[in-house]
């Protein structure tokens, strides 16, 4: 059935050349047109279908975090409770608000939803075949891409004639704005080390090393982790949205479908975000032990597999901070963003400059072995004194120094003088254990 | 947004312009039908304004023309979520007016329910006040708690929320047989239950963000602002009825008046998180001391009071809720003022608000912890 | 007026309330059922008619304040302003001439004796049948430092403003707006006097006696709720709010 599914893959462009009757040597209409248009037909399905199943896994997340059951009425375990979701929102009433701007609020959100999706396609999801396209400039492409996200949601914010669609928008577009560079300069370091914006390219080079960047960058990882919380509007950085204050932000005056897509949107930066994540400092689809499979088809089904279990690890861990944490403030996200995450964010650049030019003229053309992931031989042997070495300068003298930075520039904010207020705490609380020792004394006196 | 009629001209166009923003009646944080008009630069409140009313009954007026036990059940959709705390003070006020002596069992067992009832409103006041930061999970935690309460208060009074629970002159049930066991139970995981969501916000460093220095409040203006409960507390003031101007058997009880030193919006969720404490070692006392008697004293048919009037407050979990009876002598209280804590406290609102963002006024209201049954009665 | 009078509402018929008050049951009945059809719609001058108050004297509640130093001194100092000094179940009540209110709530608030420094409620009552002196608005304040509370009382004539107390206690604001709402009484010199809870083009005032229990305002509603044709044969359905044209 595996090797099916690899003739499937393989043959399939052949199959379509044949059916759309081309001469052989024209492949034109069959390469670039239609097999394309299946593939992302097949991809499309499949993440639409995931970031559904997402809305749900999240429902249910915070039903056990928050010792409840979540959906649970619309099939066993309430496993069609997307599925209801998605007809309920097909069927609902598309409003547009009398005075709203009609045309920039009904493509508004459809800007959105393209701009998040089209980053699917560079992802690479496995193996060989898994990458749909291995385009090399991936990373940047992405970033590119997804900046465009935001355009969505200030139009939308714009286009609804709302207020607080308005403070929503301006709010988030802000918001992106200033996270993308924190997010930016994040993966500078691992490109480093990576030497290549291509997305298979990076995975490949992780493998070469034989250690996952995040070892090596584990600052990076950090910022990259908070910063892509913050452009993915999710809490605690969900402020553009906050339900609290801005009812829901630009979507205030969206429903229906169109709601749907906001939300659909956001899901897919979701997962676009931690594929990122996984992709640049998790090793992508590559994991310890893998190259043991000798059945290619076999191997690049496992890889898919190795590769959305990570990313659900992170998307897991998105969600574990929307439901424990409080929202932040928006000049508070602000001083975040801009004066801890981008001061970081180029601290940690110089300083692993710094450690890579240290480690060039030690022997060049294959400094600790690790120059030698120009070459992608992956049969090249680890050099266990590089990795060590970039290891304990990431860890042990990277992240004391970008603390020290961070400390000197947020001096004045870092505390909250909370030594007032923890007095009280104090106080009260020594008073119930003394309540509680006394009446136990005299109980055992009189005893 | 400009407003009507303002031309857009090359002078104004980059001076700080004020969008009024209107927030409620119907807007997920104002905790029931609060209307706020915001007048904001940026993101800064400049000015702001209450338009509250949208669920005003009429009580007052619907008092003067039924007999005093027909009042009671009005008294609980007031503070609709602190309803035994309501039943107390109007029967208690009326009480006063009657000179009757209510059994020192009914006095327990109210003093034990009320400072339940304090337990749940704060904890809905906890949950809610969360959620308006941001923090979800902790409301779900709390309506958990709270949930046991009402289940106590089902199991004895017959209702969950607007529960009638004391008549004039005691208590119209005695205690079911498990009352005790299922309270002592109750508070036997409480605390920990407590340190639970102490836990999750006490020292978290955005709940601490969020909350530390904002709305601060000095005693003095406190004090002017008529401000009473949690709220005058948190800045420091040490006064609560229960001990300032005792009612009922509170001065058989041992137990401490939580204060804040700042005033600011994390002292008063200390402060409230202390009270939470104190009402467990007040019940545990009610409980270890419950005499034996009737909890019913003897009461007239009729209600009749004399002609005179009286003034009794109490204090609920929002502050020190009133009564102010006049009687001509008939069966229909001549005139009955409510004072309302929470419609008092919430006109700190615009003296705490000016000057702070737009999402410090939605903590700022969920600190005043109103109940907009109350503020408009 | 004297202290006697002030405890006295409206005059009423001479029913004793001693007696009343021992009888049993059979004699409640009738009374409460008697009292329960009473308050019909649009009746106002039905509740003060009603009160059965004896205008004796009740000692047993009301009686001068005796041996009170500082009450003394508030006297002393006002003089014939203090028309009543009463302490009827334990709370000390003073009735203030109009004039020297404002002053007089400035000496509570300020002076070292007194430090009133919280108006915990500010409200008032409506005695149509009393001629000249329909309104009494009570303020209750409390001193935090001393832990006392007292009652002040002013007398207004229909259509009188009694100055405001919200510049001395910043928590009166509301309070008189809830009282100018509720009864129609002005406050001279407040800052922001609009209405509070009702709308702003509400006809009437409810707390006064003569304004009805069960009232529907069907013009105001008629002005503010948009009506929209719609088709159905309403000789089906009892259309109670759609008489206007």
């Amino acid at each position: 059935m595996l090797g099916t599914l690899t003739t499937l893959m393989l043959v399939a462009p052949e199959w379509v050349l044949r059916w759309t009757k081309e001469p052989r040597g024209n492949a034109f209409w069959a390469e670039f047109v239609v097999w394309p248009l299946i593939q992302i037909l097949i991809v499309l399905f499949i993440v639409l279908t995931l970031v559904a199943y997402l809305v749900y896994l999240e429902r249910k997340v915070s039903a056990f975090m928050q010792a409840r059951l979540g959906p649970m009425r619309v099939g066993p375990w309430g496993l069609l409770q997307p599925a209801a979701d998605g007809l309920k929102l097909l069927l609902k009433e598309d409003i547009i608000p009398l005075k709203a701007d009609k045309t920039v609020f009904q493509i508004a959100p459809i800007i959105s939803v393209v701009a998040a999706l089209v980053v699917l396609a560079v992802i690479p999801w496995g193996a060989a075949w898994a990458t749909i396209a291995n385009v090399n400039i991936g990373l940047l492409f992405i970033l590119a891409v997804s900046s465009v996200g935001v355009l969505g949601l200030v139009l939308a914010g714009w286009a609804s004639n709302s207020k607080y669609s308005l403070l929503g928008a301006l709010r988030s577009s802000a918001q992106m704005i200033s996270y993308e560079i924190g997010m930016g300069l994040s993966i500078i370091g691992a490109l480093m080390f990576a030497r290549t914006l291509s997305m298979s390219g990076i995975i490949e080079a992780q493998q070469a090393d034989g250690v996952w960047y995040v070892f090596f960058q584990p600052i990076g990882f950090i910022i990259y982790l908070v910063c892509a919380l913050g452009e993915t509007n999710r809490a605690p950085f969900d402020l553009p949205e906050a339900e609290s204050e801005l009812v829901a932000g630009y979507h205030t005056e969206y429903s229906g479908f169109r709601w749907a897509l906001f939300f659909m949107a956001e899901y897919t930066s979701m997962l676009v975000t931690s594929a990122i994540a996984v992709t640049l400092f998790l090793g992508g689809w590559s994991f310890p032990g893998l190259g043991l499979i000798k059945n290619q088809t076999l191997f690049v089904v496992v890889s898919i597999v190795i590769f959305a279990a990570k990313v659900m690890v992170l998307i897991y861990l998105y969600m574990w901070f929307r439901w424990t944490w409080p929202r932040y403030r928006y000049d508070q996200l602000m001083d975040l963003g801009w004066k801890w995450m981008i001061p970081a964010g180029l601290a940690n650049i110089v300083l692993t400059g710094i450690w890579y030019v240290l480690a060039l003229p030690k022997s060049r053309g294959g400094v600790f072995g690790l120059m030698q992931l120009g070459l992608r031989d992956r049969l090249a042997p680890t050099r266990w004194s590089g990795i060590i070495y970039f290891v304990v300068t990431g860890f042990v003298i990277t992240i004391p120094i970008i603390w020290l930075v961070l400390a000197a520039i947020n001096r004045r904010t870092r505390d909250f003088n909370l030594h007032a207020q923890r007095q009280l705490q104090i106080k009260l609380r020594a008073k119930r254990l003394q309540k509680h020792a006394e009446p136990q004394a005299a109980g055992e006196g009189a005893s | 947004m400009r407003e009507q009629g303002v031309d857009i001209t090359p002078g104004t166009l980059f001076d700080a312009e004020e969008m009024v923003i209107n927030m409620g009646p119907q807007h997920p944080s104002t905790h029931g039908v609060l209307r706020v008009i915001l007048k904001l630069d940026g993101e800064t409140v400049k000015d702001l304004d209450c338009d509250i009313g949208y669920l005003h009954r009429g009580v007052e007026k619907i008092a003067e023309h039924d007999t005093y036990a027909m009042i009671t059940p009005y008294w609980d959709r007031l503070d609709y979520v602190a309803a035994v705390s309501n039943d107390l003070c109007y029967v208690g006020g009326v009480e006063k007016l009657l000179g009757i002596e209510v059994p020192r069992r009914a006095e327990y067992l109210r003093v034990a329910l009320t400072e339940l009832q304090r337990i749940a409103s704060h904890l809905l006041w906890l949950g809610t006040h969360a959620i308006d930061i941001g923090a979800v999970t902790v409301l779900l935690y709390a309506f958990r708690e709270r949930e046991e309460i009402l289940k106590i208060f089902e199991d004895f009074i017959g209702a969950r929320l607007t529960a009638h629970a004391f008549r004039i002159g005691g208590l119209w049930w005695d205690a079911y047989p498990e009352f005790e066991k299922r309270v002592r139970d109750f508070l036997k995981i409480l605390p920990g239950r407590i340190d639970e969501y102490e836990t999750l916000l006490n020292a978290n460093r955005i709940w601490l963000s969020r909350t530390v220095g904002i709305g601060v409040l000095p005693a003095d203006e406190a004090i002017n602002l008529s401000l009473t409960g949690p709220v005058l507390r948190g800045s420091g003031v040490k006064y609560d009825l229960r001990r300032a101007q005792p009612y009922s058997v509170y001065p058989e009880f041992d137990f401490e008046i939580p204060i804040g030193e700042n005033g600011d919006t994390y002292d008063r969720y200390l402060v409230r998180m202390a009270e939470i404490r104190q009402s467990i070692i007040i019940i545990e006392q009610a409980l270890d001391g419950l005499p034996e008697g009737p909890v019913m004293a003897k009461v007239p048919k009729v209600i009749k009071p004399p002609v005179g009037e009286v003034y009794f407050g109490i204090e609920a979990p929002k502050g020190e809720i009133g009564v102010y009876l006049v009687s001509d002598g008939t069966t229909k209280p001549y005139r009955m003022r409510i004072r309302p804590p929470a419609f008092i406290n919430l006109q700190s609102l615009r003296r705490l608000s000016i000057g702070h963002l737009v999402a410090d006024v939605v903590a700022l209201i969920g600190t005043i912890d109103i109940v907009l049954g109350e503020v408009d009665r | 007026m004297s202290d006697e009078e002030k405890a006295t509402p409206p005059e009423g018929g001479e029913e004793p309330q001693k007696s009343e008050k021992p009888t049993p049951s059979e004699a409640a009945k009738p009374d409460a059922s008697a009292q329960k059809p009473a308050p019909p719609r649009a009746a106002p001058v039905d509740k003060p008619a009603t009160p059965k108050a004896p205008p004796a004297k009740k000692p047993s509640i009301t009686f001068n304040i005796t041996a009170d130093p500082f009450i003394d001194r508030i006297k002393e100092i006002f003089g014939g302003a203090i028309t009543e000094a009463v302490e009827t179940l334990g709370q000390q009540i003073l009735r203030v001439a109009k004039d020297r209110y404002v002053e007089m709530c400035r000496f509570l608030h300020d002076d070292g004796d007194a430090q009133f420094d919280m108006c915990t409620d500010l409200t008032a009552t409506h005695w149509p049948e009393r001629a000249g002196q329909e309104f009494e608005v009570v303020l209750f304040l409390y001193s935090v430092p001393n832990n006392r509370r007292i009652r002040i009382k002013v007398s207004l004539a229909d259509g009188d403003e009694c100055p405001t107390v919200s510049h001395i206690w910043i928590g009166a604001n509301w309070m008189e707006r809830e009282v100018f709402d509720m009864f129609g009484v002005k406050f001279s010199g407040h800052p922001d006097l609009r209405r509070i809870l009702l709308p702003e083009d509400w006809p009437g005032h409810p707390l006064r006696k003569e304004y009805p229990i069960e009232y529907r305002d069907n013009e105001w509603t008629d002005k503010h709720i948009e009506y929209r044709e719609i088709d159905y044969d309403t000789s089906l359905i009892d259309v109670k709010y759609g008489e206007r044209k």
